[in-house]
């Protein structure tokens, strides 16, 4: 016997998430079976995530006022930007309360094998937004394969502008015992190190 | 330091496997088929976490079963895999969040059958050989070369949906990062092989009295490796693929000037391998400050007589070997602890000098 319809169409919508299988989407679903109430919940908030947030039409970042609390803001330095890969890590940087610029969400990286060029990402509004006149772009992609060819293709656009072009230092973890570190971030600290200044 | 014991479960034929080993020549004697190579294999795992016979982890789990657990005490660590359709490796119980940080903890170097592929086989067996090599000495090599292998996937899905002819948009960042990570991966392989060689040669002539050469063959041009990829982009259009790089590079073994692949008998080819593993034993002991223990499955079963005296001269070296093999004579050779392996119910058992059953 195949299960109703109605719950296939479920288990097979849940695996349109990212890391969601077949196996996963069945559990989730019969979890939210179980529990009527909770899957009444995530409908309602889903409902409402979907109709109130949007993207903010200078950074990219959710948000549901546009533009966001962050280029809204009067007390930011607004010639200087980070250009992040998602909007997880303008919260995670932001959290820190380390940077006080604004921010610039690509919406991924590039990575020919998921089908991404740079038209898929926010190169365009980008190049727009230093063309109004920038001091400083940081370059905040992660140090993967995919991070670092962004990051190269950004600054190969952004060199022929009269801005300065940065990237995140990568290195050894503040706390960290070098002793327990990694080889390739011990590698990587070596490479970066820097003059070490009054 | 040297391998105290051994623990396996749910490993090949091995349903439970409790072991004490010995500092110096263990001999693991047994019929065909009786678990000799799974024994050893548990000990390579536990150094380079896979097999040396199969890249299927799922092929080492006990039939009927759906997880193995192995570890080893070297010296006071422990290293321990856990294996159930992930790989989970713990050094003295910690979980590493990386492999390659803890590759090679129990360093070992293991001369099997399937070696004379070294020599014999398709290039890629070669590539292997030296990146198992470097990693033991210099681990952050794996994860340059593992960023390498992902740039060489994007740039060769961007080949393969190319049209002859047509500009390919944004490949030269991919070439880049390519170029980028081809570099230090080149520098680490050129200095391997000399330094390979250093060793190779002295062990390879007290085996046969002969010279032997080893080569480094690039893959590209890598003083102009953006210039090539440009000037090559048609082939490699219409290739579908990469052409160009370390996943290109090959070494060649020669003796008496000639390609050993191609011209040197299997006798020869087989002491190019012997010598070869020696010489990968005495670089690591003496970059690393520790001896590696040597493994020997098989392999030498079809030694002469003299051969034989020459390679056991060059074990002495050694604080632990395993030997691995069916021939019942090299018992008598000396002072060596005693394994024997035998079929009881379909269940490996062993014994260990005149003690009794050790395990099931």
């Amino acid at each position: 016997m195949k299960p109703p319809r109605v719950f296939s169409r479920l288990t097979e919508s849940l695996q349109v998430l990212p890391g969601i299988g077949k196996k996963s989407a069945e559990r989730m679903a019969f979890y939210l079976l179980s529990y009527p109430e909770e899957g009444m919940m995530i409908v309602e908030s889903l409902e409402k995530v979907l109709s109130e947030i949007k993207f903010c039409s200078i950074c990219g970042n959710i948000t549901v006022e546009d533009p966001c609390s962050v280029c809204s803001s009067s007390d930011r330095d607004r010639k200087k930007i980070c250009i992040v890969e998602k909007p997880m890590d303008v919260f995670a940087i932001e959290r820190a309360g380390v940077f006080d610029g604004l921010y610039h969400v690509l919406g991924g990286l590039l990575s020919p094998l998921d089908g991404k060029g740079p038209e898929d990402l926010r190169i365009e509004e980008m190049v727009k937004r230093v063309k109004e006149g920038l001091n400083e772009v940081i370059i905040a992609t992660n140090p993967t394969t995919e991070g670092e060819a962004t990051a190269m293709f950004i600054r190969d656009i952004l060199k022929t502008f009269n801005v300065k072009i940065t990237r995140i230092a990568r290195g050894i973890p503040v706390g960290a015992d070098l002793d327990f570190a990694d080889e390739i971030t011990l590698l990587r600290a070596m490479e970066g190190r820097m003059e070490y200044k009054e | 330091m040297y391998l105290k014991s051994l623990y396996a479960k749910n490993f090949r034929n091995f349903k439970t496997l409790k072991l004490d080993l010995e500092p110096g020549i263990n001999l693991i004697l047994g019929d065909n088929g009786v678990g000799k190579t799974n024994l050893v294999e548990i000990v390579y795992f536990l150094s380079t976490f896979g097999s040396f016979r199969t890249p299927n982890d799922d092929d080492l789990v006990r039939f009927g079963e759906s997880y193995f657990i192995i570890s080893g005490m070297y010296g006071d660590v422990k290293v321990e895999v856990r294996y159930a359709d992930k790989k989970k490796v713990l050094v003295n119980k910690v979980k590493q969040e990386r492999l390659s940080n803890a590759f090679s903890t129990i360093p070992v170097i293991a001369l099997t059958s399937s070696d004379l592929e070294i020599v014999d086989g398709a290039p890629v067996r070669r590539r292997r050989f030296m990146n198992i090599g470097i990693s033991m000495y210099k681990r952050p090599y794996i994860d340059i070369l593992s960023l390498y292998s992902r740039a060489l996937k994007q740039r060769n899905s961007l080949l393969k949906h190319a049209t002859t002819g047509k500009e390919i948009s944004g490949i030269e960042i991919w070439e880049k990062q390519l170029a980028m990570n081809a570099s230090p991966i080149v520098t680490a392989r050129k200095d391997y092989i000399n330094r390979l060689l250093h060793y190779a040669v002295p062990v390879f002539y007290s085996l046969t009295g002969q010279d032997i050469e080893i080569a480094y063959k690039e893959g590209a041009d890598y003083e102009n490796l953006m210039e090539q990829f440009k000037q090559m982009r048609k082939k490699e259009i219409e290739r579908g693929y990469t052409l160009y790089g370390p996943h290109r590079d090959d070494i060649i073994f020669k003796t008496k000037g000639h390609s050993a692949k191609v011209s040197a008998s299997f006798g020869i080819k087989r002491l190019i391998t012997i010598a070869l593993r020696i010489a990968q034993a005495r670089m690591l002991t003496q970059i690393r400050g520790e001896e590696p223990i040597l493994i020997l499955d098989e392999m030498i079963g079809e030694l002469d007589k003299e051969k034989l005296e020459l390679l056991s001269d060059l074990l002495m070296d050694y604080e632990q070997v395993l030997i691995a093999t069916t021939r019942e004579d090299l018992q008598e050779r000396g002072d060596y602890n005693i394994y024997r392996i035998e079929e009881r119910d379909g269940a490996p058992f062993i014994r260990k000098g005149a003690e009794t059953i050790h395990s099931i």
